[in-house]
């Protein structure tokens, strides 16, 4: 039986916390064995506080490290844990866990990084603005260009990964908006990557980090990390 | 560049000079750090000395006036200092980054343990 890891990043979450916790629970499996560990980002709400008071498992991180730092935690503390798989999952409830055991069949399948996607299938209710589908399209065939290979929900937070990829995201990922770079990186490398449909709702307490002016410093940002990349893993290979 | 401007900034080359020693005895500049302004200000002050003799060397490289040669080395100079600060701070921030992991799941291990027992 694997053992399967699901790390949630979660800053400023304490609404939503607990309900997504108590839904990983919900699911029911024979073929896994499912823990799941809280990485508490240095949240200034009461994060903290609800984990102790529900004794939930987490981590909690002394500094505020960013969504790649703390993902990242989780990632070391499932290479330390020895875990066969590991997901990521956002804090805010916005994917449903019950995809999870859909992403680790096809880790089992033998895929390195599965990725649970908004747009292959249109099972979601999620509907993004037309600027943030512009965006994502845009860093979507950024990627196809650099590796050759079209995946479609670039910046989804909702991934599984095996042992290997466990091992090289606890010694390298990126700080701030992670997904897309380190995508490139894990095709870099010739690992295998699958993208399957799964429902995403709509964010029910918090709003996108990724707004305004923000927006246009993510878009510079995140191509600049694919291009450089790209550039150092090509050199890695040869 | 007249003399009087020379020994103006000499002058403030000696006292940063001391400033920088102030801080050494108190123990706020590493020697690492340090030594790298003890260098910009040296170089600084060899150029200023030498003003009489390089006029010909500036006008060639085509500097109007000797004593922008001095300002432009001093910029050239100062934006490799800065450069290299911001090299520091991406390795500290990244070891930052990496205690801060390592320490938050040992504080997690440490926890666990008191609760086995």
């Amino acid at each position: 039986m694997k053992s399967v890891l699901i790390i949630i990043p979660a800053y400023n979450e304490e609404k939503s916390i607990l309900n997504v916790v108590s839904n990983i629970k919900k699911v029911k499996t024979n073929n896994y064995l499912i823990d799941y560990i809280i990485i508490n980002d240095g949240s200034s709400d009461n994060t903290k506080k609800v984990c102790l008071d529900n004794k939930l498992n987490f981590i909690d991180l002394p500094n505020n490290l960013g969504i790649g730092g703390a993902v990242q935690t989780g990632y070391k503390y499932a290479y330390y844990k020895n875990y066969d798989i590991a997901i990521q999952i956002d804090g805010d409830n916005q994917h449903n866990p019950s995809y999870i055991i859909n992403l680790c069949d096809e880790i089992n399948n033998g895929y390195d990084l599965v990725i649970g996607s908004r747009f292959v299938e249109n099972l979601s209710k999620f509907k993004s603005s037309f600027l943030r589908r512009v965006g994502i399209n845009f860093l979507s065939n950024l990627i196809k260009i650099c590796t050759g290979v079209k995946i479609y929900d670039v910046t989804s937070g909702f991934r599984a990964c095996n042992k290997d990829i466990i091992e090289y995201f606890a010694n390298n990922y990126p700080i701030d908006y992670p997904e897309p770079d380190s995508l490139v990186q894990v095709l870099k490398q010739n690992k295998k990557v699958k993208e399957i449909p799964v429902e995403m709702n709509e964010r029910k307490t918090g709003k996108s980090s990724i707004r305004g002016l923000k927006s246009i410093y993510y878009m510079i940002k995140v191509s600049f990390a694919i291009i450089i990349s790209n550039i150092t893993a090509k050199k890695g290979n040869r | 560049m007249t003399s009087r401007l020379i020994v103006l900034l000499i002058i403030i080359c000696l006292f940063f000079i001391i400033y920088i020693f102030s801080n050494i005895f108190k123990r706020k500049i590493s020697l690492q750090f340090s030594l790298m302004w003890f260098t910009y200000i040296i170089l600084l002050m060899i150029l200023l000395i030498s003003i009489p003799f390089i006029g010909e060397i500036s006008k060639f490289l085509g500097f109007e006036v000797s004593s922008n040669m001095i300002f432009f080395f001093g910029f050239v100079l100062l934006i490799i200092i800065a450069f290299s600060l911001s090299m520091f701070v991406s390795i500290l921030q990244d070891k930052i980054k990496t205690l801060t992991q390592e320490v938050a799941i040992l504080k997690k291990e440490l926890n666990s343990n008191h609760e086995d027992n």
